[in-house]
């Protein structure tokens, strides 16, 4: 044990550099891991806390259908059940206000019983009157304080909506009401319109029991009516967040899994390295057991270190994270209310087990080293063997008879049952077909080198035969250097085309003939009067009204299937063209892919929805996201827009928006401008502009994925350094020879980073030779996890990238060792053999 | 201590101390020493004595602390890290104890090292090298590796790599200290035959006597400076003589 600390001690001493980097990968792979999960988990909080905020607390939501919303009975019927305490109605109808200046506000109506609002959590008063004072003035209304700012209003102003008169009682600092951002809070009695017409109708219930929601929600449907919790997100997440969420732990992983390669990596040469000296100790009377103790010594300082470091290292990136705006599920600040200890101490655990397991091989290694020809003085050359330059067929091989297998998998079992097997395959072959490239890359760096060595001493000149011949004859010891490039920038290569697969997802939904589109918002009361005008103007080849409706979880899209099937710009396939004609002739719905893997729906089979007439099933005619333009959301369905009206009633603010698509001839900028002067103050927005907003939205949410390459990066280049730094121990001798024999300080340097150059370049080569199908693989297994509608698009400008960038590292970590070397003692190092 | 041929090198009270601890240690102690050119001298010395410092000082490898070194007329350690390499490079041949080839590279490689290093293209040079290989004996050895040559090949292909540049002076370490006496014996011949047919100034170190008998003049290095009436020339040097000297000084 002595032995064991001694040595242990004495390598952090003398090859402190070596040590310190090794340790750091770990640390950097683990900060990773900790700042993704810490991150992720207080995301969650932070988001669960503020959806649970931001709607009121009942325990569930009755919609009821328009035949019983008219009626008295239904409350009453609804407070006789068993175990409900409390029932009261809401409506929340949009619409919208002008002010004396020309501005439209688009605002929610909220009616409910004053005296309820407060007890239901659904708004926090700032100023004026409370709910329930005596002395209120007739029609009151309460407004956010914001909109009261920007409008300039203040309590006792009246306020005109739609053609209702009120007066501001008070003003609002807080709202818990879901999505509704501007609302104009009145008296239930205030209505004037009856019931039935309301068409944000719904009941909120208290329950005896909160958590028995089930037999009423089962009891509504029974009923002809919806009956479902309120929105919250902890138990909702969207498949985008999911895929999100997944995402960077994987790459969080893989970090951490860098982290440990270079560990290992380390080790494994350390062995190499120091065989004379581990030799020499042998020599000297120390056993196996004592050389074995020292080793595993080393590594447990290493990855303790360095998961300690990491962990806090990653605890301050979360902070800084949250600070910044940089989430798991996008761009949001989050508070850093809690560390999830459990899942960092497991990895941190499973971190340092697997480094101890790592240290195996070079153990064994260590004591397989045949101490007395290593003591001889020619040390122990390494021949290799015919059998052994071709061993690099038997993985290639499986991972063709695997590959081969995994194609056989579609006649061999069914569909479903199949998947799981042929992802094991596809993964097992994958890893055939690495350790076939590691074994590979001794051969491919000798045979490239030779090759660049004869083609670039043409070209350029001798000076250039030396690094090539060097790397040529060492490919067996410079193999370790590439291997390690090869993994590290496959992983990113891996990881950014996922990311950009995802990122390509979400533009592609909105890309669509975008740039030709003019978005218009118009005022609610003038919505149908200003489409007349549009769409009597030469300029306007076509007009999409587009109506909205929630249905949480639910998002209902109506539009007119015959304007869809106009849209100049867009060309439909048969299939869609089919589909659109089907909606407009009879019921049917179109499902975008994640509405579709969320509903667990297929193109035949039926979907049921609550309508006003009760519960009804129409047909998936399609399942297709070529209609992503209509809004930026992935999960919706499209359906006819005359029939959004029968089904759910007259809905004022879904009329508040169209697609305006200019005729051939006239720009889109033209197009705005005639608008802008035709229809202020309506708001309108070309979708060039809206289309740039929505991709830099999206790449401020992957910005966490780019955060996490960067730390790969720094990784690869710490695996490059450690690797050349052993590698220039090893060459001490070697490099001294030649400064004895009339090399240079700076004729030596370039020479080194030269040879770092060509290692980039085998390293980059061989990291896209895997990247490519590891790539393939993440891509397909993300795509079925997450079921978003994904296309592998690998792309050629982000793989000249990478190799670029894997060069530049290589470059940058060959620069220290070539300096130390340059710098060492010739005559110390030629002295002993 | 002179000589009457032209000075190919020459040091004028050479001093070099090492920093131990809190003293400081001479190695070298006033060395003042000329060879000329085409001259062989050999070095002898007791472990320990400097025998190997003063290789390293004329080579351009370790800066004295006080002293010159003219090396071809310049003054070595005047001149900066980057010219000193490049006079080394036309100047000096090495052959080393331990032999120190590269092991990655077979023995015609190995051979040319010197001139891939000095930016030249030797492929066009193959049959001489094959002759210097033949010269040395291992004309049949041309593409083996150095892991399967011996004690006595290794060091033969190192002598022909310190000739491959024609330097004008050699300089050569313990060469037969890690060979046999019979191959010793052939490297020393071989040394003999360079210095007669290239005419090549050689400094050579060793320890033993009838080594050190081959050369025009014999040198004795203790305790880091050369000794009065310890210098052995012409009909003077043989190997009586330079035992009754090593004796004299206690070697």
């Amino acid at each position: 044990m002595k032995l064991a600390f001694f040595l242990c001690s004495r390598n952090w001493r003398s090859r402190r550099t070596r040590q310190l980097t090794s340790t750091l990968g770990v640390a950097l792979g683990g900060a990773l891991v900790t700042a993704v999960l810490t991150m992720d988990h207080n995301t969650v909080i932070f988001k669960a806390s503020k959806e649970r905020k931001k709607y009121a607390e009942p325990d569930l939501e009755v919609f009821p259908t328009a035949d019983r919303a008219a009626s008295d009975e239904l409350p009453k019927w609804l407070r006789s059940l068993p175990g409900v305490e409390e029932v009261t109605p809401v409506a929340m109808v949009p619409v919208s206000w002008g002010d004396r200046r020309g501005n439209t506000y688009q605002l929610t109506q909220v009616l409910a019983e004053l005296d309820r609002v407060e007890a239901f959590q659904a708004c926090v008063l700032d100023s004026g009157w409370e709910f329930t004072a005596t002395g209120l003035p007739e029609s009151p209304v309460w407004i956010t304080k914001r909109m009261a700012k920007q409008a300039k209003l203040d309590v006792g102003d009246s306020l005109q909506l739609e053609d209702q008169h009120f007066v501001i009682a008070g003003l609002l600092k807080k709202l818990h009401l879901g999505f509704h951002q501007e609302i104009a809070l009145t008296d239930w009695s205030s209505s004037r319109t009856p019931v039935s017409q309301w068409k944000g109708l719904r009941y909120w219930l208290r329950l005896d029991d909160p958590q028995n929601t089930d037999g009423f929600v089962r009891l509504g449907k029974a009923e002809g009516f919806l009956a479902q919790p309120p929105p919250t997100v902890g138990t909702t997440d969207t498949p985008e967040d999911i895929a999100m969420r997944n995402g960077l732990t994987i790459c969080a992983l893989l970090g951490l899994a860098l982290g440990l390669f270079i560990v290992l990596h380390t080790l494994l040469m350390t062995v190499s390295e120091r065989r004379r000296e581990i030799a020499l100790l042998h020599g000297l009377g120390a056993t196996r057991r004592q050389i074995s103790g020292a080793m595993l010594w080393e590594a447990l300082v290493q990855s303790l270190l360095g998961t300690i470091g990491g962990v806090g290292l990653g605890l301050a990136l979360a902070f800084v994270c949250g600070k910044v705006g940089i989430s798991s599920i996008g761009a949001a600040r989050y508070p850093m209310v809690g560390v999830p200890w459990t899942a960092v101490a497991v990895v941190a655990a499973t971190g340092i087990v697997i480094t101890l397991l790592g240290t195996l091989a070079p153990i064994v290694a260590a004591r397989r080293l045949p101490t007395a020809r290593i003591l001889s003085p020619m040390g122990l050359e390494t021949r290799r063997s015919k059998a052994a330059t071709f061993r690099w067929l038997v993985p290639l091989g499986l991972a063709v008879v695997l590959g081969i297998l995994h194609f056989l998998m579609n006649w061999l079992i069914e569909e479903r049952a199949a998947h799981l097997a042929r992802f094991a395959l596809q993964l097992a072959s994958l890893l055939a077909f690495a350790t076939s490239l590691v074994f590979v890359a001794p051969g491919i760096l000798h045979g490239l080198s030779a090759w660049a060595g004869r083609l670039l001493q043409r070209w350029r000149g001798p000076q250039y035969h030396l690094p090539f011949r060097n790397v040529s004859t060492q490919g067996h010891r410079n193999a370790t250097a590439v291997c390690a490039l090869m993994l590290v920038f496959a992983s990113i290569y891996c990881m950014h085309t996922l990311t950009e697969c995802l990122k390509d997802e979400v533009r592609t939904l909105g890309r669509q003939a975008m740039s030709e589109m003019v978005f218009v918002h118009h005022g609610a009361a003038r919505a149908e009067e200003e489409r007349a005008l549009v769409r009597e103007m030469p300029e306007v080849a076509t007009l999409l009204a587009v109506q909205n409706e929630t249905r949480h979880p639910l998002v209902i899209r109506g539009v007119d299937p015959h304007s869809l099937l106009d849209v100049p710009s867009i060309e439909l396939s048969s299939d869609e063209r089919n589909a659109l004609q089907g909606l407009a002739a009879g019921e049917g719905v179109i499902l975008t892919h994640a509405m579709a893997d969320r509903l667990q729906l297929r193109v035949g089979d039926d979907w049921e929805v609550s309508t006003r007439h009760g519960i009804r099933r129409v047909p998936v005619r399609l399942v297709s996201d070529r209609f992503g333009y209509l809004r930026p959301d992935r999960s919706y369905v499209l359906l006819d827009g005359a029939r959004v009206e029968s089904w759910f009633g007259e809905n004022r603010g879904s009329k508040t928006w169209s697609i305006v698509y200019p005729s051939p001839g006239t720009s889109s900028a033209a197009l705005v401008e005639m608008l802008q002067a035709s229809l202020s103050p309506a708001r309108i927005v070309d979708g060039t502009t809206l289309f740039r907003k929505r991709v830099w939205n999206i790449d401020v949410d992957f910005l966490v994925f780019d955060l996490i390459l960067m730390g790969a990066v720094v990784l690869a280049g710490l695996g490059m350094l450690n690797s050349l730094m052993i590698h220039a121990h090893q060459r001490r001798r070697e490099i001294a020879l030649y400064r004895a024999l009339g090399m240079t300080r700076e004729e030596l340097v370039p020479m080194l980073v030269r040879e770092g150059t060509l290692l980039g370049i085998a390293g980059a080569g061989l990291a896209i030779v895997l990247g490519l199908p590891s790539s393939w693989l993440a891509f397909d297994a993300l795509k079925k996890v997450s079921g978003l509608n994904l296309v592998y698009r690998p792309s050629l400008g982000w793989t000249l990238a990478c190799v670029g960038l894997c060069i530049v590292v290589a470059r940058v970590a060959s620069r220290h060792p070539a300096r130390t070397l340059a710098g060492s003692n010739v005559a110390e190092e030629l002295r002993y053999s | 201590m002179m000589t009457d041929r032209d000075p190919i090198v020459c040091l004028q009270d050479v001093r070099v101390t090492y920093s131990a601890g809190d003293k400081d240690l001479e190695v070298l102690e006033g060395i003042d020493l000329e060879l000329g050119a085409g001259e062989f001298v050999s070095l002898m010395g007791q472990s320990g004595s400097g025998k190997s410092t003063l290789l390293n000082v004329i080579a351009g490898l370790l800066p004295p602390t006080t002293g010159t070194v003219t090396l071809g007329g310049e003054a070595l350690y005047a001149l900066d890290d980057h010219q000193r390499t490049l006079l080394r490079r036309a100047h000096i041949g090495f052959v080393f104890q331990f032999f120190n080839l590269v092991p990655s590279l077979d023995v015609l490689e190995n051979v040319a090292l010197p001139l891939w290093i000095a930016g030249e293209d030797p492929q066009g040079k193959e049959a001489e090298h094959r002759e210097l290989l033949e010269m040395v004996g291992l004309g049949h050895r041309a593409h083996h590796h150095p892991s399967e040559l011996s004690g006595g090949e290794l060091q033969r292909v190192t002598l022909a790599r310190a000739l491959v540049t024609k330097p004008p002076l050699l300089l050569a370490d313990e060469p037969t200290g890690n060979v046999s006496a019979k191959m010793g014996l052939e490297i020393l011949e071989l040394f003999e035959r360079v210095h007669r047919e290239w005419n090549q100034t050689i400094l050579l170190v060793t320890h033993n006597h009838r080594d050190a008998a081959r050369a025009q003049r014999v040198v004795f290095l203790n305790d880091g400076r050369i000794p009065r009436d310890s210098v052995l020339t012409g009909t003077e040097v043989d190997e009586a003589r330079i035992l009754s000297v090593l004796q004299k000084l206690e070697i």
